[in-house]
């Protein structure tokens, strides 16, 4: 079974195979040649992993950031982020970090505010002296805070695999994706003084004033998608569909940015893409249903108890393996077949179960831009124009700084669990 | 036939196949901003006026099966589903036609197998007459889309091997 499970998944995968095709035939190999098991068994789980309610957020959220990048919204509040940063060492770098983290609280994925902040602001960095390689590693390594900072995308499905409370998620990612900006500002601001790279103009009020005006609708985005989720107003769900209507409102009516054609379109990108995860979704699921039925997490957490490993052990190898799954393996196919197996392990350890779901995010956030397989690594690529090596090169400082961040938040549960009690 | 009615034959059924494709992924972006108006009309309903919608829980998770099945044929035809493709950027010409080749026949016995458990499952609750507890529909409906998906993805897959070995049957097995 383990070759059914494990080598040949792992063997089609590294082939260039579209993962759910990976999924469906491990699970194709074990029912027909491994295990006694009826074959619609294969559709009855693959229909329950997509006959679930929570999982409509996945394509609001989606549709929500498509918006939000092609209606210029993400870019006016860029902007705004911009004008409040001032002249402070490194202003346009510590402005991109805060950029990325405002985008990343209407955003579910980062990859799409990867592409938005590369095309705005990699002319800038470029031309003020940060050079190529490092705007392009700031881009692509910026990116990754959109993931931990609600709502996620990949906080849903660790909230639905190992069945967590989805809110309570995304209060626990607020201040470790903080954490995470804060870090890659101050690493910013050193390098900025330590190379003597430009400042940009002094504070301007005045200007400040006018971004924020501008703005104005924009802002209001994250303060109601979230604040309704918290308040208890609506569920995550349906605080995706209110960002879908509110984005093509500001985005047609206030902003005139968008025509009804190009909202559909946006919207049939969306759905696109939507399915692309979905199928991936609904395919882990058998191979997770195989191994639950045979064991498999009781097996591991017998394992894990009979290396009598503590905690902090325990959380120094799954950060280990999860940065190395994560540079080769996308966060929801990563998040929909391990999460079942490790939470278990987790909690017989004492573990908070949505403080290992934030280690987990953050982890596969790194993992999206550590060379050589990181997703955002290749858009960032594909709008800079920067050489692989070169962004490799550029790239590197902040993964060691995000690794920084993450051992503070592995071991700092506090982090992950005060803004969660609330609720 | 001519070796060039042959080929503005074939650049006729390409833009042919691009255009459906194009009218099929409109009709999902429709799709999807149909159920985003669904799903806030049934919340604002249910916050502001105490009353829901009979079923729309129901008939936008079934909505979104259909999404998801259609968006993934559509993907599988267009080679665009997510996977690790760094050996397929590597390769070029005959080789990645071969590899290609192997993906799709993969693709094809995995998508078979899964169509045809689907089509087991679909008869079974045919005769069963199950309907959803909702909206009263019948439930073969929405594990219909399953086999459908499966089955369009199976084609396709089919389509794309012969394609592929009859690429690397000529000359120069190059890769779309």
């Amino acid at each position: 079974m383990i070759g059914a499970l494990v080598a040949l998944p792992a063997t089609l995968l590294f082939s260039g195979l579209p993962v759910f095709i990976v999924f469906l035939a491990a699970a194709a190999a074990t029912i027909l040649f491994v295990l006694p098991t009826p074959a619609i068994a294969l559709h009855q789980v693959v229909f329950g992993g997509l006959d679930n309610y929570a999982l409509l957020a996945i394509p609001f959220f989606i549709f929500a950031g498509e918006l939000m990048g092609t209606s210029g919204i993400a870019g006016r509040l860029i902007n705004w982020v911009l004008a409040l940063t001032g002249r402070v060492p490194g202003s346009l770098g510590v402005a991109t970090v805060g950029a990325s983290t405002v985008v990343g609280a209407i955003s579910g994925a980062s990859v799409a505010a990867v592409a938005a902040l590369s095309k705005t602001l990699y002319p800038r960095l470029e031309s003020s002296g940060y050079g190529r390689e490092r705007s392009a590693g700031l881009l692509a390594s910026s990116g990754a805070i959109d993931i931990v900072i609600p709502p996620s995308i990949a906080m849903i499905l660790y909230g639905l695999a190992a069945e967590q409370s989805i809110p309570r998620l995304f209060a626990a990612g607020v201040l470790p994706g903080l954490l995470m900006a804060v870090l890659m500002a101050g690493f910013i601001a050193i390098v900025a003084t330590v190379k003597k790279l430009p400042r940009t103009e002094h504070f301007n009020a005045a200007l400040a004033w006018q971004a924020t005006v501008e703005a104005l609708w924009a802002l209001l985005m994250p303060v109601m998608v979230l604040g309704g989720i918290y308040l208890g107003w609506f569920s995550p769900t349906e605080a995706g569909g209110f960002a879908c209507i509110y984005a093509m409102l500001v985005a047609r009516l206030v902003y005139r940015s968008m025509g009804w054609a190009e909202i559909v379109q946006a919207a049939a990108r969306s759905a696109v893409l939507s399915a692309q995860i979905l199928i991936i979704v609904a395919c882990a699921g058998v191979i997770t249903w195989l191994l639950t039925t045979q064991g498999v997490p009781q097996t591991i957490v017998a394992w894990i108890q009979s290396l009598e490993m503590g905690p902090f052990s325990f959380l120094l190898c799954v950060n280990l393996v999860l940065l190395v799954i994560g540079c080769v393996l996308d966060p929801t196919s990563a998040i929909l077949v391990l999460a079942p197996l490790l939470v278990p392990v987790a909690v017989s350890l004492g573990i908070d179960p949505i403080h290992f779901g934030i280690v987990m995010t953050v982890n596969l956030a790194i993992g999206m831009f550590t060379p050589p397989f990181g997703l955002n690594l290749f858009v960032a690529q594909s709008v800079t124009g920067v050489p692989a090596v070169g962004l490799y090169r550029g790239v590197m400082p902040f993964v060691a700084v995000q690794v920084v961040a993450l051992l503070i938040i592995t071991y700092v549960p506090a982090l992950s669990l005060t803004l969660g009690r609330s609720l | 036939m001519t070796g060039a009615t042959a080929t503005a034959n074939r650049s006729a059924a390409k833009s042919v196949l691009a255009r459906a494709g194009t009218t099929v992924e409109w009709l999902l972006g429709l799709v999807l901003i149909g159920i985003v108006l669904l799903n806030v009309a049934n919340a604002t309903g249910r916050y502001l006026f105490s009353s829901a919608i009979n079923g729309a829980d129901e008939a936008m998770v079934f909505v979104m099966i259909f999404l998801v099945m259609a968006g993934a044929v559509l993907a599988m035809a267009r080679r665009s589903h997510i996977g690790i493709d760094l050996l397929p950027s590597w390769l070029g010409g005959r080789r990645l036609t071969l590899l290609y080749a192997l993906h799709d026949l993969v693709a094809l016995c995995a998508t078979g197998f899964a169509a045809w458990a689907s089509w087991h499952f679909v008869s079974r609750l045919s005769r069963l007459g199950t309907k959803s507890m909702m909206l009263g529909i019948p439930m073969t409906i929405p594990h219909a889309m399953l086999l459908l998906g499966f089955g369009g993805m199976a084609a396709i897959s089919l389509v794309l091997l012969v394609r592929g070995l009859w690429r690397l049957s000529t000359r120069s097995g190059d890769a779309p």
